[in-house]
């Protein structure tokens, strides 16, 4: 390992090397899409298993039966996290289409 | 890669030239609806049967041999030496198929048995558990399986050593790691699975706990020793499907005699509240406070021996014998002066025997002093209490740290473990691996939304039904399980009341989901189906572990590494070798019966966590890691958890000889050291990769191709 790191060589522009096209341009901004919406998806996943277990005794109002903490950990949770990989798979989905879109009519 | 068995079953394979998507998975799902039909069918006919006089062994024994049998013929069938069809199933599983296998492959027996009955046990801190086991797929979905089937390999170990990897001892290292790492959890893992097959089969059929893991190791293998991912793949549905079945019948029924209503998980909130109230009454019920009155004497007892040992065990020893002479000068019945020359001989034998015994004892009877016999309340979050005392305070904040540590390190550790990423690559598109993961976590929900259920229902029966029985009226189920394992369940009238209370029950977590068919009052081939589900779900999990294992030495170290240029026939017939290696090396230490096997599982999660989390996530969304950062951010993640593992962990202390005092840092306990490994890992991997130089073009280029599926036409 070198204490000082030498010159980083300038990333290629795109995978296969080409001149930056309409094409990589596009990708850059369906990554960055990618990520913002993995972001915001975690952020829920966070906030629902850390949040709701580090407030889980202020949060026991019993509703149904349930105090509210443990029905979150019980099902709530679930349900959750079953509808944020579900929402992901259907918005990447989509992204999908509009590369693939695109693609076809500059081919 | 092309097929090259001449000879493959229509049924199970696609690659058959013209042959849509589509029209194979209608094909697939004709086969599994007549399958489960089937299913439905031979449980109905043996509970004919069984009202014909049909005895519980000869059902016990006709579940497990049919359940193999059919396991063995699938596997039979989907055999195959094309290495693309046995590492990955040919990349054409269904999203929907896969997700099954894949809910398959990753409930093991733990999930079956251990679940509901730890929740049963802690009530909230049991919940640790389902909401890691869920939440982890998250963690999955959004940041690794896509991307993996993207790269679109064989194993881990292959994106490691593509993405890290290069010439040169130094270039093999990433990839060396990965395997040595996939194949610690992964066997750690296994020593479980099949110790939990032995357990099943043993109560099933009632033959020796050796020849049970055997027999299973048996099924266990014509599956994935002939047809590898292929056949594990359409095992792991038929296995899915039994036992998801298996585990819901018990719970409806259960249900609709508290409820009337066949949708336990609607219904439980009202039985909660019931069991919250019945707990509040036996909390200051007078004849509980007794049995809990007598333990705490017991427990003094026991603490006024140890203050003197010597004298305590003479006193000990000249009591017992006073006891047998004094039965002897009555004329007692033999069975009395049996019993007391047994009680003789089982007062410890040196002092060093008698102090240990007797600590034991001392928590042992404390343990079962406390209210409610040990368990908390069923929905109280974390022990102590936030406004009491300072030591309350204390007891609550470390609780609290805890159930969260352990939280994180499930959920990390479920989105690294070897078998479940590999899952990734079986589907035929990035698209279908998003949807697989779906469908994953959909079909273990299932399961998980249950098990809570099923612990509030047994409880509530047991708080309500059970206790306040006299004595001589209580179920057959309960003899015949103390029977099996006193561990398991035992009761003793402690105040000699002729009523049995619930200070008075001793139950083991792994009896509430094979009992709940005889605590409901259902007929016996109920209980053999749910022995049935819980030895599919062990084998399931077993299957993947194992071609985990066998493909991480065949294909990383074999084939990447060793020999490139050998014939991929030779790799399969090696991997082939290699699998039953590991899997008599694992049966072999599960016969030993290793003492803490819930211990070493949860453990795998954090081994797990700790050495790809990472390497893998820092590997796909950031161009920059390097070589260097993954070798460091792995050893140092791997290293800081197997550090804090043996260093305070009673029993890897005993097998590893440590001397030096327990050291717990923040009071976390041992099983969730990835807690440290996973940030550490993170930390070493940016911060090395930062001062070594960047990586090469190469490595760069293919982390930019994971972040799109191909374009149409180029793959």
């Amino acid at each position: 390992m070198q204490p000082t790191a030498p010159p980083v060589e300038p990333l290629p522009s795109h995978p296969l090397d080409r001149p930056r096209s309409h094409e990589d341009r596009l990708d850059e901004r369906l990554w960055h899409r990618r990520t913002r919406i993995t972001a915001a998806l975690l952020s829920i996943w966070l906030l629902v298993t850390f949040g709701v277990a580090y407030f889980a005794r202020e949060l026991s109002v019993v509703v149904w039966g349930w105090p509210l903490s443990f029905w979150v950990a019980a099902q709530g949770a679930l349900l959750v996290y079953m509808a944020l990989v579900v929402g992901y798979a259907r918005r990447m989905g989509r992204i999908d289409d509009e590369r693939d879109a695109a693609t076809t009519r500059g081919a | 890669m092309t097929s090259v068995m001449p000879q493959r079953p229509a049924a199970l394979d696609a690659s058959a030239a013209g042959d849509e998507p589509a029209r194979y998975r209608r094909r697939l799902n004709r086969i599994y609806l007549l399958y489960t039909i089937g299913f439905v069918v031979f449980v109905g006919v043996l509970a004919v049967l069984e009202q014909l006089g049909l005895s519980k062994r000869w059902i016990g024994i006709t579940f497990l041999l049919a359940t193999v049998a059919l396991y063995a013929v699938i596997g039979v069938l989907s055999r195959t030496t094309d290495p693309a069809e046995y590492y990955v199933a040919g990349r054409r599983v269904p999203a929907i198929y896969n997700g099954m296998a894949t809910a398959a492959d990753w409930m093991s027996a733990a999930s079956f048995i251990g679940l509901a009955g730890t929740l049963y046990l802690q009530g909230y801190g049991g919940l640790a558990y389902v909401m890691g086991w869920t939440g982890g797929y998250v963690l999955l979905a959004l940041l690794l399986a896509p991307y993996l089937r993207r790269f679109g390999q064989y194993t881990i170990p292959d994106f490691l050593g593509e993405r890290y990897g290069g010439s040169g001892w130094l270039g093999k290292a990433p990839r060396l790691i990965g395997l040595i790492a996939a194949v610690l959890c992964s066997f750690v893992y296994l020593v479980a699975q099949i110790y939990g097959v032995g357990l099943i089969t043993t109560q099933l059929t009632g033959v020796d706990f050796v020849i049970g893991i055997f027999l299973g190791l048996g099924g266990v293998l014509v599956c994935s020793f002939l047809g590898g991912m292929r056949a594990v793949t359409w095992t792991q549905v038929a296995q899915y499907i039994v036992l998801v079945i298996a585990y819901l019948v018990p719970v409806v029924w259960l249900s609709v005699k508290q409820t009337h209503i066949p949708v336990p998980q609607w219904t439980v909130g009202q039985q909660l509240e019931k069991l919250s109230n019945r707990e509040h009454e036996l909390l200051i019920d007078p004849k509980e406070l007794e049995v809990r009155a007598l333990f705490k004497a017991r427990a003094d007892d026991y603490a006024a021996k140890l203050h003197d040992v010597p004298t305590a065990l003479l006193a000990e020893r000249a009591a017992a014998r006073a006891k047998i002479e004094q039965l002897r000068a009555a004329r007692a019945p033999l069975r009395e002066i049996q019993g007391a020359e047994r009680a003789l001989a089982a007062v410890p034998r040196d002092e060093a025997q008698a102090r240990e015994a007797w600590q034991r004892a001392v928590v042992q009877n404390t343990a079962r002093a406390q209210p409610l016999a040990g368990m908390p309340l069923h929905t109280q979050a974390f022990a102590g209490d936030p406004a009491g005392s300072p030591a309350e305070r204390a007891a609550f904040a470390d609780s609290r740290r805890n159930f969260i540590a352990l939280v994180f390190c499930l959920m990390v550790g479920t989105a690294a473990l070897p078998h479940i990423l590999t899952r990734s690559y079986t589907t035929p598109s990035v698209r279908e691996a998003r949807q697989s993961v779906a469908w994953t976590l959909f079909f273990i929900c299932i399961l998980y939304l249950t098990a809570p259920v099923l612990a509030v229902l047994v409880k509530y029966e047991v708080f309500s039904g059970l206790v306040g029985l006299p004595f001589d009226r209580l179920p057959g189920w309960i003899a015949n399980w103390s029977k099996v394992d006193p561990a398991l369940v035992s009761v003793t009238d402690i105040n000699h009341d002729g009523i049995l209370q619930l200070g008075e029950i001793h139950f083991g977590g792994d009896m509430v989901v094979l009992a709940t068919p005889e605590i409901a009052g259902l007929p016996y081939v109920i209980s053999g189906m749910v022995a049935a589900g819980g030895l599919a779900a062990a084998l399931s999990t077993a299957d993947g572990l194992l071609l985990t294992i066998s493909t991480a030495l065949s294909h990383d170290l074999y084939h990447k590494m060793i020999a490139p240029r050998g014939s991929a026939t030779r790799r399969v017939t090696i991997s082939k070798v290699l699998l039953l290696v590991a899997a008599l090396t694992a049966a072999a230490v599960a016969t030993q019966r290793p003492a803490d096997i819930l211990f070493l599982v949860t453990a795998a999660f954090s081994l797990a966590a700790a050495a790809f989390f990472p390497a893998l996530v820092l590997g796909i969304f950031w161009s920059r890691a390097n070589r260097w950062g993954a070798i460091s951010g792995m050893l140092a993640g791997l290293g800081i958890t197997l550090y804090y593992l043996v260093r305070n962990e009673p029993w890897l202390r005993a097998v590893f000889g440590v001397t030096a005092p327990p050291e717990l840092w923040w009071g976390i306990m041992p099983i969730a050291a990835g807690v440290f490994g996973v940030p550490l890992g993170f930390a070493a991997c940016a911060v090395v990769s930062l001062l070594s130089p960047a990586p090469g073009a190469a490595q760069r280029r293919l982390s930019l191709a994971l972040r799109h599926p191909p374009r149409p036409g180029v793959e």
